[in-house]
């Protein structure tokens, strides 16, 4: 009981110093930019509207709502790439940190993954801007956080094996770019999957491919998703969140001399 | 009847903080960070794996009680860092134990943390996290740190505007208070003494140093400032490269250290 009392507070402390620690990236960031907050809202803007456009020129298919399709799954995937991309080198970023202070290295993979928290909020904000202009119900948007709490489990998996990866891989970086870039064409983002092809059941494996597809399907298309599926995925990303705990937990005492 | 018996050993303060064990730590250099994973990957299937090996502590041991001070002591490279690390849980064993008991605070370099961009209201909270206090904590602590710093016109200020003598009032006013608030049980200091301050904060800044020393904790001090040393210690261990060369009487071992 006491060891669980223990453990309770010091994941409390973690929290709380990743909190501290993301707010002040996340000022950082905007320091000094005159556009500062708005930037991250444009960044994404204008990569939807080109999206859209190319869209809408190239496929025939029409897709229902295509703009709110497009712009969701726009914003789940540059999420998980944003906190991937910089897990990568989150290590070597605060080494001096880890090398001279007794600090729980969890805290910079948990701070680098609430900083970009910050900026997905302020585009949720304008999906729901989106919504409302398309007539959707927005009461739907409240099923997001609980989809999301499920997608962030998964990507601060992803984060902690690839900040373990990146201390011994120095251009992980690089490679995990050329993964990501992948990962956006595979996942159905500007464009449907039609069902029975061979694309479609490779798609299973492709988690993104759930995430985006049941926030879709909640909340622009009403319709609920196969239980039995939403199960499975929320269970997988509890899986991949304690494996990536685990892979970072065996390897964190050895950060600091490799750094 | 456990309980009683902590009780006691409390009452007699004679309970063991630190505790080494044949601790040793053996760094492998053939780890070079600036190797790509192509050049890694072709090193790998050629075969060749020149491994080697610095051992940059051998075999240490030795007991810290509650409320003992000790001097380290050592050419540079003799290994004091490291074992001011291992002690501290940043670096692991290669060989041995190493056990400490009670709440453990590491002082090497102060200004880390600092960042440049923000104001120092705000690096006054982030480098309180990072030392381990919650927010309300360093609310509390506030404005004591900013009295003793002297800085109080510039609290909304950005610290990239300070010179380095506000910096230097800045990281130890910060970091001597959050250490006091956490009252810590085992106190590891690495040569953190020298400041860049004038005379008068030079002065303050000592006197809140010895404060933190005699504070009853146990501290374990590593300095090339052999008075301060003398001054400070019951107890000075002598290292040399790695190995405990001597240890015992603060005058005695320094003394030895010196005629080497």
């Amino acid at each position: 009981m006491e060891q669980i009392k223990i453990l309770l507070k010091n994941i409390q402390k973690t929290l709380s110093l990743s909190f501290s620690l993301a707010v002040a990236q996340f000022k950082l960031r905007n320091e000094g930019s005159y556009l500062g907050i708005f930037w991250y809202l444009l960044e994404p803007l204008s990569f939807f509207i080109i999206l859209l456009f190319l869209g809408g020129v190239i496929s025939n298919n029409s897709i229902d709502k295509y703009p709110l399709y497009l712009f969701l799954g726009l914003i789940m995937y540059n999420f998980f790439l944003a906190v991937t991309n910089s897990a990568t080198s989150v290590m070597s970023s605060n080494s001096g940190f880890i090398k001279s202070i007794k600090i729980k290295p969890e805290a910079f993979v948990l701070a680098n993954a609430f900083q970009f928290v910050f900026s997905h909020i302020f585009e949720i904000i304008i999906f729901a801007v989106f919504m409302v202009f398309y007539g959707v119900n927005l009461a739907f948007l409240l099923f997001y956080p609980v989809i999301f709490f499920f997608f962030f489990l998964f990507i601060l998996g992803v984060s902690f094996t690839l900040a373990t990866l990146g201390v011994y891989l120095i251009d992980l970086n690089n490679i995990w770019q050329v993964i990501g870039r992948f990962l956006f064409f595979a996942t159905p983002i500007f464009y449907l999957i039609p069902k029975n092809t061979w694309f479609f059941s490779l798609s299973v494996f492709n988690p993104l491919y759930h995430y985006t597809s049941i926030s879709r399907d909640i909340i622009i298309y009403d319709t609920l998703p196969v239980f039995r599926g939403m199960f499975l995925v929320s269970i997988i990303s509890i899986i991949i969140f304690f494996a990536g705990l685990y892979i970072f937990e065996k390897n964190k005492s050895k950060f600091a001399e490799k750094l | 009847m456990k309980k009683i018996r902590a009780n006691l050993r409390k009452n007699y303060n004679i309970m063991i903080r630190v505790e080494l064990k044949n601790a040793s730590k053996i760094f492998s250099i053939d780890f070079r960070r600036d190797k790509g994973s192509l050049a890694r990957l072709l090193k790998v299937l050629s075969g060749k794996t020149e491994k080697q090996e610095r051992v940059a502590v051998k075999d240490i041991s030795f007991t810290a009680r509650s409320g003992e001070i000790i001097g380290l002591v050592g050419r540079n490279g003799a290994g004091k860092s490291t074992l001011l690390k291992l002690i501290a849980g940043i670096y692991e064993t290669s060989n041995g134990t190493i056990k400490t008991d009670g709440e453990l605070v590491y002082l090497t370099s102060l200004g880390l943390g600092l960042m440049p961009k923000l104001t120092m209201r705000e690096n006054i909270f982030l480098s309180g996290s990072i030392l381990g206090l919650e927010q309300k904590e360093v609310r509390q602590r506030f404005s004591q740190i900013v009295d003793f710093s002297g800085l109080h016109d510039f609290v909304d200020l950005k610290v990239y505007q300070f010179s380095s003598g506000m910096v230097t009032r800045l990281s130890f006013s910060t970091t001597f208070f959050c250490i006091k608030h956490k009252n810590p049980d085992i106190l590891l200091i690495d040569e953190v003494f020298g400041t860049v301050g004038d005379f008068d904060f030079e002065r303050k800044a000592s006197e809140k140093m010895e404060e933190l020393i005699k504070g009853g904790a146990t501290v374990v001090l590593a300095s090339h400032d052999l008075d301060t040393i003398k001054k400070y210690c019951n107890r000075v261990i002598w290292l040399n490269e790695g190995e405990i060369f001597g240890a015992g009487n603060p005058q005695e071992i320094i003394s030895k250290y010196l005629s080497m």
